[in-house]
């Protein structure tokens, strides 16, 4: 029998279904509207894929910013919950979490045996989330890909003193205007060390401790990871698909929601 | 004897002439790239007006974020000070100013002598400032004089989930799509604006008279929102975004007056 996890983001949501502790699949779905009805659809469509009947699904755990209130599901975790169980599933050893979302940024401390012992996380304001690296990817035209790409070949011209996404975006605008010369790269680069400093703040309130893995859509940008590193003075370990580890860890604790189902019918 | 106050801030430029204590002469220009240059230009555009030269001004004070750079002032003062000074010349009685700018906010307490007696700001975080304002004037696609008007005609007010300038964007993107009119979604952004008002007037002290000043004052719809949220009616100037240059005037004249003693 086999268990699902799906972590309802504002921006995306992503589903992991596993069996034996073997993830048979896993999606991610951009999307930011009517998150009940296309959830159900994905998960429909993906079991179709896999050729798993809806009945063989024992249990489904929901997390993430709109994972609340999802009639299908079973549980809800927190995401820091999920992503503690998902992360210290895939890297034993970690002890701080940094998770990047859309529109979220959670930061996790975990003790030996994988337990949260302190969580810090920014869901208010768009400085130091994903939004920030979409809207300045739209102020250069290009995608984050190439933004990402260009941060790493570029030097640290300029820093942006605002907080703020809305006057970041003014300053980058102003700076580009007083210095025409200025490279992509060296742009890119100044707005990634903005963010990564943005976002190493939120991490050092909790203190940073080896191993970090960074989590989220952002880990899966290599310039962010890299400058995120020099901030926080660590070697950031990346999964290989970041941006599941909720829906992974979701679908962890489903197994052993069924697990003790399992048992408590013995016993019974 | 003429004084001149002029107040360079990140959207707008204004600039007001004093004969001794009388207002003579009021302008307001766009804030272009540079300064000094804008600072020159609606110099340019007072004189023409009232025919004076840079020469027969006795003092000249400038205030705001481009304040140091004004060729021509012979001080400078901050924009809490002007706008403390400004709102007590034109409303004596007042005690709290609520300053909403372009791209800051701040609200002040000033005694019966006009005096600064406290005061907080925001400039940090966009969110309740013109720059939001305009920003979602411009997704709704609604010319910025008009939002105010527009949001009283509407019939079901929307309360946003966030007061983050950007995310409210994407949350006003998603209403639009789902055909939720455009005046109910002003009605939202207005909410978040009166919220963020009432926020930095928790940490001083809300006394009346309240004057409100600064392009969003010209709001009738963010006007409304605060007086029915706090229950009390801000006293407003004909032009609001003129008070910091007043007060820029008017502390020209007291140090000249100072002097003279």
């Amino acid at each position: 029998m086999a268990v699902a996890g799906i972590d309802i983001g504002h921006r995306s949501i992503k589903l992991v279904i596993v069996e034996n502790g073997k993830i048979l699949s896993k999606k991610v779905l951009n999307s930011s509207e009517e998150t009940n009805t296309l959830a159900k659809k994905i998960l429909d469509q993906t079991l179709g894929e896999i050729g798993l009947a809806p009945s063989h699904l024992e249990f489904i755990t929901s997390t993430g910013g709109m994972g609340k209130n999802i009639s299908f599901t079973n549980l809800y975790r927190t995401v820091a919950y999920c992503l503690a169980k998902g992360v210290h599933g895939l890297f034993p050893k970690a002890r701080t979490i940094i998770d990047m979302g859309g529109e979220t940024c959670n930061v996790v401390k975990l003790n030996e045996r994988g337990e949260i012992e302190d969580t810090q996380s920014n869901d208010k304001c768009a400085a130091g989330t994903g939004i920030f690296f979409e809207t300045m990817a739209k102020l250069l035209g290009t995608s984050l890909e190439d933004m990402g790409r260009w941060a790493l070949k570029g030097d640290v011209q300029f820093e942006i003193s605002s907080m703020c996404v809305m006057f970041a975006e003014q300053e980058v605008i102003s700076h580009c205007h007083e210095n025409p010369d200025i490279s992509a790269e060296a742009l890119s680069a100044g707005i990634h060390l903005s963010i990564a400093e943005r976002v190493a703040g939120l991490a050092k309130r909790l203190g940073i401790t080896e191993e970090v893995v960074v989590t989220g859509g952002v880990a899966k940008n290599p310039g962010f990871v890299k400058f995120l590193g020099e901030r926080i003075n660590a070697l950031p370990k990346v999964p290989e698909d970041p941006q599941i580890v909720a829906a992974y860890g979701a679908a962890l604790i489903a197994e052993e929601r069924k697990k003790n189902l399992q048992r408590d019918r013995k016993a019974g | 004897m003429y004084f001149a106050g002029i107040d360079l801030g990140s959207r707008k430029s204004k600039i007001v002439i004093f004969e001794d204590d009388k207002l003579i002469e009021e302008y307001v220009g766009e804030t272009g790239l540079g300064a000094a240059r804008t600072a020159e230009m609606i110099m340019d555009h007072a004189l023409s007006d009232t025919g004076l030269k840079l020469k027969d001004f006795t003092s000249i004070v400038a205030t705001g974020y481009g304040r140091v750079v004004v060729p021509f002032a012979h001080y400078n003062i901050s924009d809490i000070l002007a706008h403390a000074k400004g709102a007590h010349w034109v409303f004596p009685k007042a005690r709290t100013v609520l300053d909403l700018g372009g791209q800051d906010c701040k609200a002040i307490n000033v005694d019966d002598k006009g005096r600064l007696t406290g005061f907080v700001m925001n400039d940090k975080c966009a969110s309740g400032n013109g720059r939001f304002l305009e920003t979602m004037a411009d997704l709704l696609e609604i010319p910025i004089e008009e939002t105010g008007s527009l949001s009283l005609s509407a019939n079901k007010p929307i309360t946003f989930s966030t007061i983050c300038a950007v995310f409210a964007k994407s949350e006003a993107l998603a209403m639009l799509r789902k055909g939720v009119p455009k005046e109910n979604i002003l009605l939202g952004i207005h909410q978040i604006i009166a919220i963020q008002c009432e926020k930095m007037l928790e940490m001083i002290s809300l006394e009346e008279d309240l004057v409100m000043s600064g392009g969003i004052s010209k709001n009738i719809g963010v006007v409304k929102m605060v007086e029915k949220r706090l229950g009390i009616n801000p006293k407003i100037h004909s032009d609001p975004q003129i008070i910091g240059a007043i007060g820029a005037a008017v502390v020209a004249r007291e140090k000249y007056l100072r002097n003279k003693k």
